[in-house]
């Protein structure tokens, strides 16, 4: 699906400083990039466990798509 | 210098943007990654901090260099950083919203509508040999506005095909009207695609060329199947096919039920643009963050800081999904992958990419984030006569950052003419 943000193109340039605060910028991007990395690699970890719980869990998106009218009446 | 002056003439007054949208997802993403960094910043120097393995050499070695300095100095150091980016993002923030630029390219006549949906006509070149021009069916994504293909003078890859006698119609979805909340993705193919096709080629007097962007390009690959007879060509720019291959977070939404949040009071049957917009900041949620802390630093006026700004004013100007279509595309072709598996289908037969026939073009941009390489390689790869380029860009800076025109636009140009 198609994206709503915008310019992935476009990154900071690393700083070569070797002062603390140059250090602590690197690792703010570090923690930054860790968020996204485990983002990007748990999707896969997602899917397996809703798979698992599909057949009991009354809230997967199987059951969601087969159940009856929403609280307001209205067909799902 | 000359445009940015142009603009404010023409924008004086206007009010200023609230954007980035959601501001409060991203004051908080923000926030909570400073106060993460914060947390973690003794477990990481001790070996205990759980980085992605991706990272956790890159890791070891910043926490080796971090000896050389005094312990007692990080935590200030760390919160007098944090403190300054904040401000310099917000820097960046206030320059975004007030900036001058607004969009002033006028949209070309509608020849067709139905419901939201136009079809707008960018005509043919003046004073030339009308004979000449080819016809060609553009389809945006559902989820974005469709003048991503029309951003501003100079950035238009409608306007510089109209130049060199293509003659462009372009899909403009609009919001979905009462009619269309109740649309699947295949309801938009039969029920709206379809029936522009038929303008398009009345237009035309024959078969016409169709290329689609993103999962426009999902759309006009179901459209192909279905109409082979009637279209000349194909191309399919950024179109992801494999879903289960290095896709980032929308995923998540399958963890959620989008029928709770259409059913709260006030909602209107739709998945809500925050809501969108949330599930695609998740593929980096502090992109934000590094973003507009680089704006912050540039020139207003200069042609980077108008092309950020014209950007960041279409990816903020989503538009809402009907729940049918989002349920198809965020249970089903994001959680099921029901593209590769051959189970999406459109008014009841499957969309095989194997059945195409017609001469296709696929566009595959090297450093897509939003459509990895290898998803839309996928497709490519399940096209029979699928002919591939890849544009040295990102999803959205190949349809207008300052490479597009080499990158795709004069390559896809000069694949529609070959004869």
């Amino acid at each position: 699906m198609p994206k709503q943000t915008s310019s992935f193109d476009q990154e900071p340039p690393e700083s070569e400083d070797n002062t603390l605060e140059a250090w602590t910028g690197r690792y703010l991007d570090l923690i930054q990039r860790n968020w996204t990395a485990w983002l990007e690699s748990t999707p896969a970890m997602f899917r397996a466990a809703l798979a698992a719980a599909e057949d009991s869990d009354h809230t997967s998106p199987e059951s969601v798509r087969e159940a009856g009218p929403d609280r307001h009446g209205r067909s799902r | 210098m000359a445009e940015a002056a142009e603009h404010r003439k023409k924008t004086a007054g206007a009010p200023a943007r609230e954007g980035p949208r959601p501001f409060g997802f991203h004051v908080m993403a923000i926030t909570t990654t400073n106060f993460a960094a914060m947390a973690s910043l003794g477990p990481a120097r001790l070996g205990l901090f759980p980085w992605h393995d991706s990272l956790r050499e890159e890791a070891a070695a910043l926490m080796a260099e971090a000896d050389q300095y005094p312990s007692t100095d990080f935590g200030t150091t760390l919160a007098r950083v944090s403190a300054e980016r904040l401000e310099l993002w917000l820097k960046g923030v206030e320059a975004y919203r007030v900036h001058p630029y607004r969009r002033t390219l006028k949209d070309p006549p509608a020849v067709w509508r139905s419901g939201h949906t136009r079809l707008l006509d960018y005509g043919k070149r003046p004073k030339r040999a009308r004979a000449e021009d080819l016809t060609v069916l553009f389809i945006p994504s559902l989820v974005n506005p469709s003048y991503v293909l029309d951003l501003r003078e100079g950035r238009s890859g409608m306007r510089f095909l109209r130049e060199r006698g293509i003659r462009p119609l372009l899909i403009d979805w609009g919001a979905p009207a009462e009619q269309e909340c109740g649309f699947d993705l295949g309801d938009y193919v039969t029920k709206r695609l379809e029936p522009a096709l038929d303008k398009a080629i009345e237009m035309a007097g024959g078969p016409v060329a169709v290329v689609g962007y993103c999962m426009g390009g999902n759309l006009a690959l179901a459209l192909a199947q279905r109409r082979q007879k009637d279209i000349s060509r194909l191309a399919l720019l950024a179109t992801p096919w494999d879903f289960h291959l290095h896709m980032g977070a929308p995923p998540f939404s399958q963890s959620i039920r989008l029928d709770q949040f259409s059913s709260l009071p006030g909602g209107q049957g739709e998945v809500p643009v925050d809501l969108l917009q949330i599930f695609f900041a998740m593929l980096d949620p502090t992109l934000v963050e590094r973003k507009f802390r680089r704006f912050a630093t540039l020139d207003p006026e200069s042609d980077d800081a108008l092309n950020f700004v014209a950007v960041e004013d279409w990816a903020n100007d989503g538009m809402p999904l009907s729940m049918p279509a989002a349920t198809d595309c965020l249970y089903g072709w994001y959680g099921g992958n029901t593209t590769l598996k051959g189970e999406w289908t459109v008014a009841g037969d499957p969309v095989d990419p194997g059945a195409i026939r017609v001469p296709t073009l696929l566009a595959l941009p090297s450093r897509d984030r939003i459509v990895p390489h290898d998803s839309a390689a996928a497709l490519a790869n399940a096209i029979p006569k699928g002919h591939v380029i890849r544009p040295p860009s990102g999803h959205v800076g190949m349809m207008i950052g300052r490479r597009s025109q080499e990158g795709l636009w004069r390559p896809l140009e000069d694949w529609l003419k070959e004869t």
